[in-house]
């Protein structure tokens, strides 16, 4: 009984040893090993810090090979604690990948803004540029315009000279013609013309005639004279010479004498040098008295030679009478 | 009967050898000298060593309860040498050290984050600002 005894009491103390140093739940261990396993499924942790990782683990196999439970206690702790260490390498390793790709993105992001900002200054030269020759453009056409409008301005001042000058021309012409008509006038005033709706009649009088004959007196040449000047001075106006007698004497025979007189002053025209197709001729006999043939006055009125000088560009026949 | 009793004691004999056998492992496996007062002194220094690293890499600031307890630990250590427990010094002594390379680590890796945040902010700057300059002349 008492050897029992002993035996049992050796057999508790054996069991007390055993129980001491053998591998028996150990929360430390427990603890440590689930952060181990935390940390190894944690995103990132074991790519950036295999060697910290590494040496956790070794922490923790060191720490299950514990001689004893406070042994093991204490070795769990610091396997623990180097799971932690392990996480803040990874950490920092993470946080370090980070900032050098956000530097590497700042780079970039300035390197695109200088390229844009080279960019947008290359446009805006461009532009610029366009203005400019858009301007040049601009000078240019305004320059031609100013030219054509100096070229124009030149042209209607020569018109407006030349307009002037024609002016001047036509003045002067107007002038030359006035002064020509003042010359016919004053012409056959001194022809001692009348006025009548014929055209004017110069009258050469009985006593410039010998009687009874056709031939022209000395007298009547200085008329003849300036009618014939006249005509030279006047080339477009043609003449009709016409010859009256009084109504002495038979018809055919007064007839005959006014024709032959009136004949005798175109050939002394004709002698002076008119043209003979600018004279028309015509006897009337005793037909058209210009005054009574009852007295010796009316008579010798009645006897006569009418040169009629007709407006300018009139022929003859207009006037001629039965 | 001479003989029985010898026989006795001798086994007597046995019994008390094994006792004694069993109680020598029994100390030698839970409770032998592990920490040599000099490899004791050299964690304790390079515990300290740690330490003093873990503040230059801004421990104080981005982890001050992991330094804390390493430098409580480093205490307790020297407390125990001077008491000359060994044992109890060295492992005080590890741990302080296990403390004090987190509060490195940590520290490290706070001030990676913060770098990491603040270089996000320049970037989110930059852009802003350069979106403000193209709006301004796009």
């Amino acid at each position: 009984m008492k050897s029992f005894l002993k035996y049992l009491s050796l057999a508790a103390m054996a069991a007390v040893f055993v129980w001491g140093c053998a591998s028996a739940p150990n929360p430390a261990m427990q603890s440590a090993r689930a952060a181990f396993e935390r940390a190894k499924v944690m995103p990132g942790v074991l790519e950036n810090a295999p060697v910290a990782m590494h040496e956790a683990e070794n922490a923790l196999r060191k720490a299950e090979r514990a001689e004893d439970r406070e042994e093991m206690t204490h070795l769990a702790h610091l396997a623990e604690k180097r799971v932690e260490y392990a996480i803040t390498v990874a950490e920092k390793e993470m946080a370090d990948k980070k900032r050098a790709e956000l530097e590497e993105e700042k780079q970039k992001v300035l390197l695109d803004t200088r390229q844009q900002e080279i960019e947008r200054a290359r446009r805006e030269a461009e532009l610029k540029q366009k203005a400019l020759e858009e301007k040049a453009r601009e000078i240019e056409q305004a320059r031609k315009e100013a030219e054509e409008a100096q070229a124009k301005a030149m042209k209607m001042k020569e018109e407006a000279d030349s307009a002037k000058k024609d002016a001047e021309a036509k003045a002067i012409e107007a002038e030359l013609a006035r002064q020509k008509a003042e010359n016919l006038e004053k012409q056959i005033a001194e022809l001692q013309a009348k006025k009548t709706e014929r055209g004017l009649v110069l009258t050469l009088g009985d006593v410039l005639f010998a009687t009874a004959k056709s031939d022209l007196m000395p007298g009547a040449m200085r008329t003849v004279d300036k009618l014939a000047e006249f005509l030279q001075q006047n080339p477009e106006r043609n003449i009709v010479i016409e010859g009256h007698t009084d109504s002495v004497g038979n018809d055919a025979y007064n007839m005959n004498l006014s024709r032959q007189r009136a004949e005798s002053v175109r050939m002394a025209l004709l002698s002076r040098g008119t043209d003979s197709h600018r004279i028309m001729i015509k006897g009337y006999g005793e037909n058209y008295p210009i005054a009574s043939n009852s007295s010796e006055a009316g008579r010798q009125q009645n006897r006569r030679v009418e040169i009629i000088i007709l407006d300018e560009g009139v022929a003859g026949e207009s006037i001629m009478r039965q | 009967m001479a003989t029985l009793w010898n026989q006795h004691r001798e086994v007597e004999c046995m019994r008390r050898c094994l006792f004694f056998f069993f109680s020598v492992l029994l100390i030698a496996g839970c409770a032998s000298q592990k920490y040599s007062r000099d490899t004791v002194v050299t964690q304790i220094s390079n515990a300290e060593l740690m330490i003093s690293q873990a503040k230059q890499n801004g421990a104080e600031e981005y982890a001050p309860l992991e330094l804390r307890l390493a430098e409580e630990k480093l205490q307790e250590a020297k407390e125990a040498l001077k008491k000359e427990e060994s044992d109890l010094a060295g492992r005080k002594a590890e741990i302080s050290m296990e403390h004090a390379r987190l509060a490195d680590g940590n520290a490290r890796a706070e001030k990676a984050k913060q770098d990491a945040l603040k270089e996000q902010k320049n970037v989110d700057m930059l852009r802003n600002e350069i979106d403000r300059v193209q709006k301004v002349k796009p």
